[in-house]
């Protein structure tokens, strides 16, 4: 790159930095740190059950969503839509890495997998399971705590990854996790997600009553439909920890199959390294 | 006399975009595609940021996650929970979208042998 | 009696606490200053342990200590206590990996090197 070039692109990102910063000062994108947008404090104010009953009164009991966790209530209930189709364009992304990889040949493998020293094989025995453990937990207390699907599934992910750094990648299609078993649980995850949102439709249209599209308790102008919002004495929010039992499954197992596509198989790696060769070069 | 708060606050909103501006650079200037990736999860990551700073309340901010505070304490000392939940997905997706990236990327060193733009224009597809 | 104890450990934390960041200090200057990777690597830990498991038992202490948080700083105290000590598993096998490596590739200076162990044991 010329120098005039290098200055011209210099002057352009100080003056972009500049305006958006001036943009955002003179209120561009509304307050900041102070005050809560109104759609902020309904939110707050209905979500948790207790507030939504005790405060507003029992007819607003319809609009809460019975989970104290607030952001995932938006997430699963009130902006449930958005997520439904946040989730589609995820698994496009996925979809898409699986059919560049489509008619790509998997190397014959010669020699067992070895993996890292056993000092680091050891930790990472010990790790996996402590990992999976706090993954379930995040995604089963979505509703209670921070957390929930999405967040647990990319926290189960860093398992699958460390296995293929550490064992090498054959021990995890050894193990039994392959790429079609993974789209297969990614697979039952998406239909529970497209059931749990299409139950209330398909009930409406059996029952003959007013259900709408991903409805979680009931609606003003819907009463007849809702998810039970405890099961067994313990507080479930309804659908919203289905749903996010269900994303954790899809996308935990559909970032395996990234990881298991993007890795490159031990044994090939070796032979490269100790021999080199021409199908070598692009590795 | 400077007021403290409001430095911090300028201080923090210039940063932010300045690191967007980092990341923009990176995206438009690099050659290289490996920093082109990079630059650009440091332009979605500051966005990310940005929005959550959005909806951050600066006196007494509470996280939205009811606890058994007496409910007007709740909604009126909670950070705003809309930008966390756009935020939430947008990191994910974001995830997925560079993983996509990464594997395109893979695929043409794969077939071309190298990362570099300025190279590959010149081979033939 | 309890008071003395809860100020005391709240004390100790804070030390921790401040020890951690003059560790985080000198780990900084050894990753700049250190001639050879396998020396830079002993930097880092340095600045994973010192810098890293200290100040979460440092705050683990603090919260166990003082009642800044009200009865979830018992949650936080044993979360930080928990991500202490799974730091102190995970960081030296890490380090363990990475020296390996390096030693397999011969990215390290022989000249400075006092003596290598495992040129004895394995052959690989």
């Amino acid at each position: 790159m010329s120098g005039v070039r290098k200055v011209a692109s210099a002057v352009a990102l100080l003056a972009i930095v500049a305006a958006l910063s001036l943009g955002a000062a003179a209120g561009g994108m509304g307050p900041f740190f102070d005050g809560i947008r109104s759609l902020g404090a309904f939110y707050l104010s209905t979500a948790p059950p207790q507030i939504a009953e005790l405060v507003l009164g029992p007819s607003y009991r319809g609009l809460s969503s019975y989970s104290p966790e607030v952001v995932t209530s938006i997430v699963w209930d009130y902006r449930g839509l958005d997520t439904y189709f946040e989730t589609a364009v995820f698994f496009l992304a996925i979809i898409g890495a699986v059919a560049i990889y489509r008619g790509i040949e998997e190397p014959v493998l010669r020699r067992p997998a070895s993996g890292l020293s056993p000092i680091v094989r050891a930790v990472t025995k010990f790790l996996i399971p402590i990992n999976i453990a706090v993954a379930a937990s995040i995604a089963l207390h979505g509703h209670l705590t921070p957390g929930g699907g999405f967040q647990a599934g990319a926290a189960l992910a860093v398992a699958p990854i460390i296995v293929i750094v550490v064992f090498s990648r054959r021990y995890l299609l050894e193990r039994g996790v392959t790429k079609l078993k993974a789209l297969f649980f990614r697979s039952a995850g998406l239909i529970g997600i497209a059931l749990v949102v299409l139950i209330p439709v398909i009930w409406s249209v059996i029952s003959g009553e007013w259900a709408w599209v991903m409805q979680n308790q009931w609606k003003p102008g819907a009463e007849a439909f809702s998810y039970p919002a405890y099961l067994g004495g313990a507080l479930i929010s309804g659908s919203i920890w289905f749903l996010n039992l269900f994303e954790f499954l899809a996308v935990s197992f559909g970032f395996t199959i990234l990881f298991l596509l993007i890795s490159i198989d031990e044994d090939t790696v070796r032979s490269c390294m100790i021999r080199g060769g021409e199908e070598c070069d692009r590795y | 006399m400077i007021d403290i708060e409001v430095f911090i606050k300028t201080f923090i909103v210039l940063a932010l975009f300045g690191t967007a501006g980092v990341g923009l650079y990176g995206v438009v200037a690099k050659p290289h595609a490996t920093k082109k990736i990079i630059s650009l999860t440091i332009l979605g990551d500051t966005v990310n940021a940005l929005a959550i700073l959005l909806g951050y309340r600066y006196p007494g901010g509470i996280p939205p996650v009811y606890t058994g505070q007496p409910p007007n304490e709740f909604v009126g000392r909670a950070v705003d929970p809309l930008p966390q939940a756009l935020v939430l997905t947008a990191i994910v997706i974001g995830m997925a979208v560079n993983l996509l990236i990464i594997y395109i990327a893979l695929q043409t060193y794969r077939l071309y042998g190298t990362l570099d733009t300025r190279l590959i224009k010149k081979l033939r597809g | 009696m309890i008071e003395d104890i809860t100020a005391i450990a709240a004390w100790a934390g804070l030390a921790l606490f401040v020890g951690g960041a003059i560790w985080d200090l000198i780990a900084a200057i050894g990753m700049n200053r250190l001639p050879d990777f396998l020396s830079r690597l002993h930097a880092a830990t340095i600045g994973v342990i010192g810098g890293a498991f200290y100040p979460l038992i440092g705050i683990s202490l603090i919260l166990l200590g003082t009642d800044i948080m009200g009865e979830y700083r018992y949650i936080a105290a044993g979360s930080a206590a928990l991500t202490a000590f799974l730091i102190l598993l995970l960081a030296p096998a890490g380090s363990h990996a990475l020296a390996r490596a390096a030693r397999r590739r011969g990215l390290y200076r022989k000249d400075i090197l006092v003596t290598d162990q495992q040129e004895r044991g394995e052959t690989e």
